[in-house]
């Protein structure tokens, strides 16, 4: 069965304070800090692309794990803000990393739901073309398209990337998965002329009606009860929107996890870089995550750790 | 249904404005009283569920204090 082994990820080291953009929004420390619940986002150089992002995420996982290049059978990418149209960005990154001419590559257009979709698209290919080492990034560098002049989303969007690495001897197998789309609300998040809109009402409405619905059903559908799992990582949107799933889904505080205040909401990226987090503790045996927003889209799994 | 200036406090109060809500009189203005504009995004929603009405975007602007809710919501059910 293949699942998670590793994750490594990579956070721009640059940021943009929103305690000194206060002022300009028109609005103050408590409302950032506690509602919010992000008081910088990263920012990457100039010069960094989306896959440029994705190489510095595997150097980070190479780093702390021995990786053999030459075993890598997939890499897959999910981004909504590719290089360029032509080539898709998963052969740049092939192609830096220099992995194997057998080795198959492909980008996924997909948001914040990316990297739950991401994990049943990698398992569901690997095992079916009995592959045994596969890679998993996230990349999606928003500051491209954000107008640092709009409230909505320039005060939340962070840049990053993450690699997952999956194997068939990981540290979390992965239960079955929930998905759901609706798109006929699909402008509620839109880039149009380059430039990302949101309408931050419809967003809320939609996680805070959608995800409970959800919930049960991923609870059922992988016979496991509430009280069993030990940690709780929600795409990490807002600290309103974390506090209102988890007062409505009735979670115990304790497991639910916010820690993005220092690099803010990185799409596709935000469940990965708390989970590489979450991994280490042992007493983490079963981790739920969850995914929602671009599309609408929303995409559920449960991790069950393996030793 | 009848819509209570009390039955608004309960369910402003569900938000993270808690219960801050309890205090508040029906002619006081929401934001000059401290809801911020996440908990009135709650807010709206907890009233469409409670009520099941649609609360308007272009509406919300003219919506100041819990009277104006009232005024809303009671017109909004009479359209039945």
């Amino acid at each position: 069965m293949i699942g998670i082994t590793h994750i490594g990820s990579y956070i721009p080291k640059g940021r943009i304070s929103n305690i000194e953009r206060k002022t300009q929004f028109e609005t103050d420390d408590n409302f950032i800090h506690n509602k919010v619940g992000i008081v910088n986002v990263s920012v990457k150089k100039t010069e960094e692309g989306t896959a440029s992002m994705a190489v510095k995420a595997f150097e980070e996982l190479e780093k702390k794990n021995s990786i053999d290049r030459k075993k890598i059978e997939v890499i897959i990418l999910i981004t909504q803000n590719p290089d360029s149209n032509i080539p898709h960005s998963s052969a740049l990154v092939h192609a830096e990393l220099n992995l194997p001419e057998s080795c198959a590559c492909f980008d996924v257009s997909l948001g914040c739901s990316g990297y739950v979709y991401g994990l049943s698209i990698a398992k569901s290919f690997m095992e079916n073309n009995g592959f045994k080492h596969g890679l998993l990034f996230t990349s999606d560098p928003y500051s491209d398209i954000i107008d640092h002049e709009d409230k909505n989303t320039s005060m939340l969007f962070g840049d990053a990337a993450t690699v997952t690495y999956l194997t068939d001897t990981p540290k979390y197998d992965l239960g079955k998965f929930t998905f759901g789309t609706i798109g006929k609300e699909c402008e509620t998040l839109i880039c149009k002329n380059n430039k990302l809109h949101m309408d931050g009402r419809g967003v809320f409405n939609f996680a805070v009606k959608y995800i409970p619905v959800d919930f049960k059903h991923i609870l059922e559908i992988n016979n496991c009860l509430k009280e069993s799992i030990d940690k709780f990582i929600f795409h990490q949107g807002s600290k309103y929107i974390i506090d209102t799933l988890t007062k409505r889904m009735d979670l115990d505080p304790s497991k639910v996890v916010f820690d993005i205040a220092e690099y803010g909401n990185t799409v596709s990226s935000s469940i990965p870089i708390i989970l590489e987090k979450e991994m280490n503790r042992k007493s983490n045996k079963c981790i739920y995550i969850c995914g929602f927003g671009v599309g609408l889209s929303w995409a559920s799994n449960i991790l069950y750790r393996t030793d | 249904m009848e819509v209570t200036i009390n039955d608004l406090k309960e369910i402003l109060a569900n938000t993270s404005f808690g219960n801050n809500a309890k205090l508040l009189d029906a002619n006081d203005s929401l934001r000059e009283e401290g809801v911020d504009s996440l908990d009135l995004l709650d807010f709206y929603l907890n009233i469409e569920e409670h009520y099941n009405i649609k609360v308007n975007d272009e509406d919300v602007a003219g919506l100041l204090t819990l009277k104006d809710y009232q005024k809303y919501i009671t017109e909004k059910l009479n359209e039945g």
